[in-house]
């Protein structure tokens, strides 16, 4: 019964600021003043109470010590989530990564690996060479792979973003402002199996593809999945990139990326993502595209002939390993323009932020 | 917002400067004082207070209409907010380290009566000092409340919190700079002797 009656005193005295403000219900009034008759603790604390409010707000205000007018119009603010637009790099980067992922897609797809979850993961404090293998039956052809680059084009405007924090990442956003102005952000999105995985590894000497292609291993009725290819680049990457991707949800994040430009250019979203006082610029999450169109676009392709025969969808990855690609100089030069890309807005948001 | 008000801001969004210096013009000294009371050191407060207008100018297109007012002290609220956060300044333990903090610069008034310049002299720096003993979300409530005068609906609305934790916050922020103030009980004016 104490404990009860102790509560309630400490109660009804945490009601007391904002009674002296009339900021309390009428039931919640009458009970402090019920309260107040009976305790000369509680009427010693609202006396306290009110002279301290009374002082606070006897405070003049304070002088200015200058004008605060603005002299000059403030440069803008660079875009904390840059979009793709126009500016040459950044785009090619972008077309660049879509195109590779979906060469690596449709080769995949044709010989039926099986679907396990696979990141990549491209470290480099030197020149970077980034190989990417992937193994195809001996009789497929590289005009397949060359019918594929063209079937499967990237959307005009792509947007991409990217975590440069070691963690899965599903979109990179890249700025048209200038360089020295755009900032990377990256975001993570991996929640089904995966169906690629490419493994980017440094190194100090430039290696021609031709020197380190060889030929997919011959084994009768199932060919072994061989990934080859070799990429070459002068560029020097100082992050850590996580990429992790799905096959069934590549077609996906490039029409989410579609959609969202195109609510960027009718303005029903703020291209940075901001509140109305400028502050946030937290990303809107692209929505994922249904599932079945995906398929549908994969089975046109392939019913189009432009898959080089794929039947089956590529939802499963063997645990043998990756399917040969014989592009390897395209996917590789691809690669290239990706982590150039990825380079350049890196050192560029350094830059700004330096600044 | 006043027709003129928004004619003003009609006008800034076109790049029109002379229009957005008179909205300067207009909330200046209620942004300083906003930011003098919450930061308690006049170089912070002169840069946040810059800062806040370039921001608000900036980010004009971003307006939604309403009041301009609440809108401007929301911008320089953020701002105090983000400055004390990153700076990882710790709120002083007393009232006398608070006196005693360096960059600490007692306030002057605009208004010349005794009444004024006593609560701005010795007894200004005791009231200052104690509300930088509260923690940030409670030093920008009393300040923005029982300071500056504004309703329990702005001071929530500013940091987007509801009615019900500015009370919480009110209350508490008000318990502490009683305490403080109670110890310097010899400095406070007779009607202010019950604390």
């Amino acid at each position: 019964m104490y404990d009860i009656f102790g509560m309630r005193h400490r109660r009804l005295h945490s009601l007391l600021s904002s009674y002296v403000d009339e900021q309390v219900t009428v039931a919640e009034a009458e009970r402090v003043d019920r309260h107040l008759a009976t305790c000369a603790e509680g009427r010693a604390e609202l006396e306290s109470l009110q002279a301290t409010v009374g002082l606070l707000r006897s405070l003049p205000d304070l002088a200015l010590p200058r004008s605060f007018r603005l002299t000059e119009v403030p440069e803008s603010r660079p875009v904390a989530v840059p979009f793709a637009y126009t500016r040459p790099l950044m785009a090619a980067a972008s077309m660049a990564a879509v195109a590779l992922i979906a060469i690596v897609a449709v080769d995949l797809a044709e010989v039926g690996v099986s679907g396990d979850l696979v990141g990549v993961q491209a470290i480099s404090e030197a020149p970077v060479s980034a190989m990417a293998e992937s193994a195809m039956a001996p009789e497929e052809s590289t005009d397949f792979a060359a019918t594929g680059i063209e079937s499967m084009a990237a959307p005009e405007s792509l947007e991409v973003e990217m975590t440069l924090e070691g963690e899965p990442v599903t979109e990179m956003a890249v700025s048209e402002a200038a360089i020295g102005e755009v900032e990377v952000e990256s975001a993570v999105r991996s929640e089904k199996a995966l169906a690629t995985t490419q493994e980017a590894e440094v190194g100090e000497e430039n290696v021609t593809l031709e020197a380190l292609a060889e030929p997919p291993p011959e084994e009768p009725g199932k060919p072994e999945p061989e990934i080859d290819s070799l990429v070459t680049s002068e560029m020097e990457i100082t992050s850590e990139i996580a990429v992790t991707a799905e096959i069934g949800e590549i077609a996906e994040l490039s029409e989410a990326i579609e959609k969202r430009a195109d609510a960027l250019e009718s303005g029903a979203l703020t291209p940075d993502g901001t509140d109305d006082t400028g502050r946030g610029g937290e990303l809107p999450q692209a929505k994922a595209a249904d599932g079945a169109i995906v398929e549908t676009e994969i089975q046109t392709l392939a019913s189009q002939g432009e898959l080089g025969g794929a039947d089956t969808f590529a939802s499963d990855l063997s645990e043998d390993g990756f399917p040969y690609l014989p592009l390897e100089i395209a996917a590789g030069v691809l690669l290239a323009l990706l982590l150039g890309g990825l380079l350049a807005t890196q050192f560029a948001g350094s830059r700004r932020r330096q600044a | 917002m006043q027709p003129a008000e928004a004619k003003l801001v009609e006008r800034s969004l076109t790049g029109d400067l002379a229009a957005f210096n008179q909205i300067v013009d207009l909330y200046q000294t209620q942004v300083y004082n906003l930011a003098a009371r919450v930061l308690g050191d006049r170089t912070t407060t002169e840069d946040i207070t810059q800062e806040a207008f370039i921001s608000a100018f900036r980010s004009l297109k971003g307006f939604r209409g309403g009041n301009l007012r609440a809108w401007l002290l929301r911008i320089a609220r953020n701002l105090c907010y983000d400055y004390l956060r990153s700076s990882k300044r710790k709120p002083v333990s007393s009232l006398d380290e608070a006196l005693e903090a360096p960059g600490f610069v007692p306030p002057t008034s605009s208004d010349p009566s005794p009444e004024s310049q006593a609560l701005t002299g010795e007894l200004g720096a005791a009231i200052n000092g104690a509300i930088q003993t509260l923690p940030p979300d409670q030093r920008i409530a009393l300040v923005m409340i029982d300071v500056q005068g504004y309703s329990y609906e702005d001071a929530a609305h500013s940091a987007d919190v509801s009615v019900g934790t500015i009370k919480s916050r009110l209350s508490r922020a008000r318990a502490k700079v009683r305490e403080g103030l109670s110890a310097h009980r010899e400095l406070l004016p007779d009607q202010f002797r019950q604390i």
